[in-house]
């Protein structure tokens, strides 16, 4: 062991389990995997880079001294807000709208919910809410769409608005008044003088994190940072301060939903950005996948036991989005482009009693009592429990062999639930329960392609999480896509990701201007951005930044805006001309031929600049090729049921772990990983790239 | 019946296109939502997407405005039957159709179906329509309850080729252009539909081609049987009974106008009879059949069957019987502009909520589904003129998208719910309107009081005002386009109270310097605005209204347990005084409950209920124990006892009369007059043993006791 060698961790803490990934100077990768500790998280942090440690082979004393960065993605924010164990927010908003974060433009009541739910309008309700009436301040002022004073704010009042909410006990204050984004005086006002009171108070300002149009997204935004900023907080400080007791001297990044990390103050400062981050690692693990594969379109999708999550990489680049759901609230900021499709593995099927049709899911069995093979006494079968039967799992090799699958109980749910019904016996019951699922599976994410304006056929799909390569070729297979690759490191893809962040921040704000615009003022707003930007990288030690242009676009009379690229430098009149092409044709991509509206007129809203600093990229090693036959990693056989074959095969079972580069896997064959299963189907061939990833190529 | 196969195809591939069509489907109102950009579209959800077989018959309906389900089922059949010679129908061709009078709700509703065909083969149709914010008629915007007839109501196309063989014809897209005051809106419009209409034939070939056509084509077939299957096995599952009630409307003129429904249900199936309604009226407020058709299937598919596949199964197990001529069933050349959002069909859909809540409770599986009415009353704006960049102008208000949801009978209403005919309305934000248009908005807030009082409550309205800001010397013409400000619609169920009904006042000549964020704060000259008004308004002028008003209360608000109504109080959903009042809950100054005091207060409300003529007659040897129960629920008070043959209070047990009488004859009765004119009552029916608030009906002046109940078999 060389006296050099460094380290960078990235550690990603999910609902069910804690992964690290260390990743050494040579490009050379260790992973672990530990339970994660809702009590208390930082314990299960720490236990995965202890178990991270023994598997580099060294103490971990030694490993964090020689750790140079380590990046965090967590679940926090997220915990606190489903768990509704966040601060006591104060809201201060502008009088006569206090309303507004009740009112959540009614469709509060149905946001980002499924469709069976959406259906049954008599027992949709808006959550609970994050901020009681009674914590809710209204000011006198009032601004205009131009950013006009018309009613100015008096010092007196903010007073006395500040007493009483530190009266009603809050432990933090949001503040999101009217046209804020276009004149922030007001708000900034606010601030100096609670700042003033209390300068320990934790306070957001819409005008500061969140500057653009729309107060309801505004204010839902800078109330979730109020709720969960006090709790990252105390999650956060401490355990920079235990990783300096065990000798980490390095600094503590954190994973946003932006698609980069963040010191910890900006995580705590704005930390809606750590609620939805979940699926952010694994895509930007897989955008960095891609750039090593020379891969220009994927399609990323983990699936969990409870979860399938997808996001996407067009062209390179990991599209943004600007709103997301939480908890049925609107918030708006920007965040890399993820969906939430479905409930994955744990679906239950069920037949209706009156129509004796079969169907599977919405309902899920969760975690909790899980599938019926887990024997945590869930007698629902689930798709899971089909994926055994038909021997696609392993029983007693799931998690490694750490939780044995009972195929006995899977059978009996599925004739108990399904087959009885049906007239079918418990393989016919799993085949149909795993042809509906792996159907309506591809059938969400064709709906994802569609709504985005994406041709699947011009993707390759990501498959990763621990149920995600149990589905994967047939899910392209269906869509229309040729390739599936299925990274080296499926099960801790997540945490690669992580350790593989930028530190990424992203500055905006709404102006509206209708084409033709002055080039003049998109230069100096840009200008004022960019500003902005450079002088935040350089307060967090970053001086050499990559700076990125958007400007959010559309059709007068649309609501709906397309984020198009604009170019670096000054502007003239001629290089707005070419945004607005730009945008037209991003626009017909996504809305489709003829869609484009010029007559309507092109207005731009909102600029943005991202800024971008490298902190430290693995450098991933490639292996030598080794030769096609695979035998080495043959671990066995079993009968596996193939639609393809329409029976039982006896089919080969490889271990995963000991695939070695230029391995090639022939379908009909299974394998299997400590952490995930892939299903090469029959006329499928898998074949080892020299970074380890799993390539299927579909259809020969 | 029970005993066949609902399904005549493998169920694997029966649940694999069902999920597939669902998600085709969606996706269509995806490709809508993208191009339309109208803002009725984003906001009130006012627009459906539909597939449809070879016949034209719906196969599936998506999940937006439920209010057009129906109406636009009838769509490609029209088409089908009415173009096929002449000028013929062929692959890829497009029609974009609005006559309310073949199908539809009102001219604003503008659909675009064309055929799919696959080889040569019409294999099925997709249709979409949207609402787009002006007909071209007389006045800005359409909807003008002041409409006289179908011409002043706009344009009205009985189908025209919007696409030819797969060429747009764009004089065809020109022409409607020409016709509405908004051409880049409905241009946009009509495109976002052809876009619709495309996603849904490359989805459906795609079918065809991976499972045959033959495949499709029984799949489509065994969708609407599956459907008819499952509406019939829920409806058989309820007592076979009628179900009776009434609900008002004004037209501009003042006059009132009954919309008279007995929904009766045998086995698996529904007659929704309008025998009893009133004549058409003069003015625009009348509904076409296939617009009160609409109106019902907001409540039979929102409320009765929201979880199956809405389609032609579901309209098998309905009926309607519409009088010709009347306000449900107008005649051409009849105005029906503002059935929706202020006339008959708007009515109609809390009248069929309130009847089907009532049909549900009887079941205990289907109590959850009860949901109390709301939107048969509303305050909302149209308005045009001059915007801040001098370019003209016309939108509605869309505040009334923040309607309190109705109580339901284990919980309270939504507040600020958006309207129950389309499950995904949005309220605009303020910024918005404010960007978009010469407003400057002084408040919006959820309305203390407006929810109908009751055990549990109904959710909440908005009440807004706005001034005009920037409008320089442009006037804006402000169509006031609300209902309901009289009779109270917005009725509450099973002893639950009606919601306050909408208002709407005009501030003239205002001192609006120091934007004031309540009406006491307004100077100026203050008008009650009718329901249906037309006005100017100048800069220094506001206009105040309780626009989407609250939802309908739920059971006795004296059963209502103190602690919500505190909360409410605390929370500013209910005031002191309603909480003294109605609630009879004493908080003193410290927000505590009184106790005491609220035993007391809710003592004497009691004894209120007691007319002062008549003493109380309740033979305490009626109340019977609760044990020998064969009942069929009719409320959460009001049960028939089937052993004994006899209508009981189910909080007492008291035995109001025999099964074969009128209960509303044996109990007591309190009328108050709702409103100046003396027009209405609310005619509150109590136990006459324990006084509790059974039922609270609101009818004209001197009705007669409707039963509202009957059991079919029995009484």
């Amino acid at each position: 062991m060389s006296d050099h060698r460094q380290f960078v961790i990235g550690v990603d803490i999910g609902g069910t389990f804690t992964d690290t990934v260390i990743v050494d100077d040579a490009g050379q990768l260790f992973e672990s995997k530990v339970l994660s500790t809702p009590r208390d998280f930082s314990r299960g942090f720490i236990d995965s880079i202890v178990e991270g440690a023994s598997k580099v082979g060294i103490s971990l004393a030694e490993l964090l001294a020689q750790t140079i960065l380590i990046k965090h993605g967590l679940t926090v924010a997220s915990n606190a807000v489903v768990t509704r164990s966040g601060a006591q927010v104060g809201l201060i908003t502008t009088k006569g709208h206090e309303d507004t974060i009740f009112i959540m433009r009614a469709i509060g009541r149905v946001a980002g919910l499924p469709i069976d739910k959406i259906k049954f309008m008599a027992r949709t309700d808006k959550p609970y809410p994050l901020v009681p009436k009674n914590r809710v301040r209204g000011v006198t002022e009032r601004v205009d769409y131009k950013g006009m004073v018309l009613i100015p704010i008096e010092e007196a009042e903010i007073e006395k608005v500040l007493l009483s909410l530190l009266g009603n006990g809050v432990d933090s204050i949001a503040v999101s008044l009217l046209w804020s984004f276009m004149n922030p005086a007001h708000e900034r006002k606010i601030c100096q003088i609670i700042t003033k009171h209390e300068s320990k108070l934790f306070v957001v300002v819409s005008s500061d994190v969140c500057p653009i149009i729309g107060e309801y997204e505004r204010t839902a935004t800078v109330v979730l940072d109020a709720y969960v900023g006090p709790i990252l907080q105390s999650y956060l400080v401490p355990l920079q301060t235990r990783l300096k007791d065990i000798g980490y001297d390095g600094p503590l990044f954190v994973l946003v939903a932006s698609g980069g990390v963040v010191p910890p103050e900006t995580a705590i400062s704005h930390g809606v950005g750590t609620v939805d981050a979940g699926p952010t690692a694994g895509v930007v693990g897989t955008s960095l996948l891609c750039e090593s594969l020379g891969v220009r379109n994927a399609i990323a999708t983990d699936v969990g036991g409870t979860t399938f999550k997808v996001g996407f990489v067009v062209d390179g680049v990991i599209p943004m989005a600007r709103e997301a759901i939480l908890g049925q609230y609107t918030v708006s900021f920007p965040m890399i482009d993820t969906v939430f499709i479905g409930t994955g593995g744990g679906s239950i099927a069920w037949v209706d009693p009156v129509t004796k049709t079969l169907h599977v899911g919405p309902q899920s069995a969760g975690a909790d009592p899980g599938p019926a093979c887990y024997g945590f006494g869930g007698g629902e079968p689930t798709v899971s429990d089909a994926e055994l039967v038909l021997g696609y799992l392993n029983p007693d090799y799931f998690l490694g062999g750490k939780m044995k699958l009972n195929k006995k109980l899977a059978e009996e749910a599925i004739t108990q639930k399904v087959g009885k019904a049906m007239g079918m016996d418990p393989v016919e019951g799993a085949l149909a329960i795993h042809e509906i699922a792996n159907a309506s599976f591809s059938d969400l994410l064709r709906s994802a392609f569609f709504a985005r304006g994406y041709d699947p056929t011009d993707y390759i799909l990501f498959s990763y999480g621990g149920a995600g390569p149990l589905f994967g070729a047939n899910l392209a297979a269906d869509l229309g896509i040729r390739k599936v690759i299925v990274p080296f490191m499926a099960t801790v893809h997540s945490a690669f990701g992580c350790a593989a962040c930028d530190v990424v921040h992203i500055h905006e704000k709404s102006e509206f201007m209708t084409m033709p615009a002055k080039a003049e003022s998109v230069n100096e707003i840009f200008a004022e951005l960019e500003r902005a930007a450079l002088a935040q990288m350089e307060k967090e030690g970053f001086r050499e930044v990559s700076l990125v242009r958007f400007i959010d676009m559309r059709y007068h009379f649309q609501e709906h805006l397309v984020a198009t690229a604009a170019p670096a430098g000054t502007y003239t009149d001629e290089t707005l001309r070419a945004i607005c092409d730009t945008f037209e044709a991003k626009y017909e991509q996504l809305y489709g031929k003829g869609s484009a509206y010029r007559e309507a007129g092109i207005d731009l809203v909102t600029f943005k600049v991202t800024s971008r600093a490298t902190v430290y990229k693995p450098q991933m090693k490639k292996l030598d090729f080794y030769g096609e036959d695979p035998s080495v990693a043959l671990k066995g056989t079993r009968e596996v049921y193939w639609r393809e074959a329409r029976g039982w095969q006896r089919t080969s079972i490889y271990d995963a772990e000991k695939l070695r580069p230029g391995n090639q896997v022939e379908g009909p064959s299974i394998v299997e990983s400590f952490g995930h299963t892939v299903v090469v189907p029959p006329g499928v061939l898998g074949a080892v790239d020299g970074h380890l990833n799993l390539i299927l190529t579909i259809g020969g | 019946m029970s005993d066949d196969p609902a399904i005549r195809m493998d169920p694997v591939t029966f649940e694999i296109l069902r999920h597939r069509l669902q998600q085709n489907v969606m996706d269509m109102t995806k490709a809508v939502e993208k191009v339309s950009g109208s803002p009725v579209v984003l906001y009130a959800g006012d627009h459906m997407e539909s597939i449809y077989d070879a016949e034209g018959n719906l196969v599936l309906a998506g999940m937006a405005c439920t209010h057009t389900t129906l109406p636009t089922g009838k769509v490609a059949k029209y088409i089908l039957k009415t173009f096929e010679s002449d000028p013929g129908i062929y692959e890829d061709d497009q029609f974009f159709f609005n006559d309310p009078y073949i199908s539809g709700i009102h001219n604003n509703d503008m659909a675009v179906v064309g055929p799919i065909h696959y080889g040569a083969e019409m294999v099925g149709w997709a249709g979409a329509v949207t609402h787009c914010l002006d007909t071209g008629g007389t006045f800005p915007g359409g909807m003008s309850p002041w409409s006289r007839d179908m011409f002043q109501d706009g344009f009205r196309i009985p189908g025209l080729k919007l696409m030819d063989r797969g060429k747009v014809r764009s004089d065809a897209i020109r022409t409607l252009a020409n016709l509405c005051r908004l051409p880049e809106l409905i241009t946009l419009d009509t495109k976002a539909k052809m876009a619709a209409i495309n996603v849904a034939k490359e989805r459906i070939q795609a079918m065809c081609h991976r499972y045959g056509v033959e495949t499709v084509k029984q799949f489509f077939h065994e969708l609407m049987n599956y459907s008819e299957k499952l509406a019939r096995a829920k409806l058989e599952k309820i007592p076979d009974g009628e179900w009776e009630s009434s609900t008002y409307l004004d037209d501009p003129a003042g006059d009132i106008f009954e919309i008279h429904c007995v929904m009766r249900k045998e086995k698996g199936h529904v007659t929704l009879d309008f025998t009893g309604s009133s004549p058409q009226s003069s003015y625009g407020i009348n509904a076409s059949a296939s617009a009160t058709m609409g109106g019902c299937f907001v409540g039979l598919a929102g409320f009765l069957f929201p979880n199956i596949p809405w389609n032609e199964g579901m309209y098998r197990v309905v009926d309607f019987v519409l009088p010709e001529g009347t306000v449900v069933n107008a005649t051409q050349p009849a105005a029906t502009a503002a059935n929706m959002p202020t006339g008959t069909s708007m009515l109609i859909e809390s009248l069929i909520q309130e009847l089907v809540a009532y049909m549900l409770y009887a079941v205990p599986e289907y109590r959850r589904e009860v949901y109390c009415p709301t939107w048969g009353a509303s305050a909302d704006f149209q308005m045009s003129g001059l915007d801040q960049r001098n370019r003209f102008y016309v939108t509605i208000g869309f505040n009334v998208m923040g309607a309190g949801g109705g109580a339901r009978f284990d919980k309270d209403g939504c507040n600020s719910a958006g309207w129950q005919g389309s499950p995904i309305s949005w309220v605009p934000n303020v910024e918005s309107s404010e960007l978009f248009y010469p407003m400057l908005y002084l408040w919006r807030r959820e309305l203390p009081d407006s929810g109908g009082p009751g055990k549990f409550r109904g959710g909440a309205g908005l009440e807004v005002a706005f001034k005009l800001h920037d409008a320089g010397n442009s006037e804006a013409r402000v169509a006031g386009i609300g209902g309901g400000f009289e009779p109270m619609n917005i009725v509450g169920l099973s002893g639950g109270y009606p919601a306050m009904n909408p208002y709407m006042t005009l501030v003239k000549e205002a001192s609006l310097e120091n934007l004031p964020t309540c009406l006491a704060e307004i100077q100026g000259k203050k008008e009650s605005l009718a329901p249906k008004a037309l006005f100017g308004m100048q800069d220094g002028d506001a206009l105040m209204l309780l626009s989407g008003p609250g939802g309908g209360g739920w059971g006795d608000p004296l059963e209502r347990e103190p602690r919500l109504v505190l909360k409410d109080l605390m929370d500013g959903y209910v005031s002191r005084e309603a909480a003294a009042e109605i609630y009879g809950v004493i908080v003193d100054m410290k927000l505590r409950i009184d106790e005491k005091a609220t035993a007391t207060k809710r003592q004497s409300l009691r004894k209120k209920r007691i007319p002062e003529q008549k003493s109380p007659t309740a033979d305490p040897d009626s109340v019977t124990p609760h044990e020998d129960l064969d009942v069929y629920p009719l409320g959460e008070y009001l049960r028939l006892n089937l052993s004994r043959k006899v209508f009981q209070c189910s909080r007492c047990g008291y035995s109001i009369c025999a099964i074969h009488e009128n209960w509303k004859e044996h109990i007591l009765l309190r009328e108050q007059c709702v409103s100046g004119t003396q027009r209405f009552v609310l005619r509150e029916l109590f136990c006459p043993f324990c006084y509790v608030c059974m039922k609270v009906d609101m009818v004209r002046t001197g009705t007669p006791l409707v039963r509202s109940f009957r059991l079919l078999g029995l009484s």
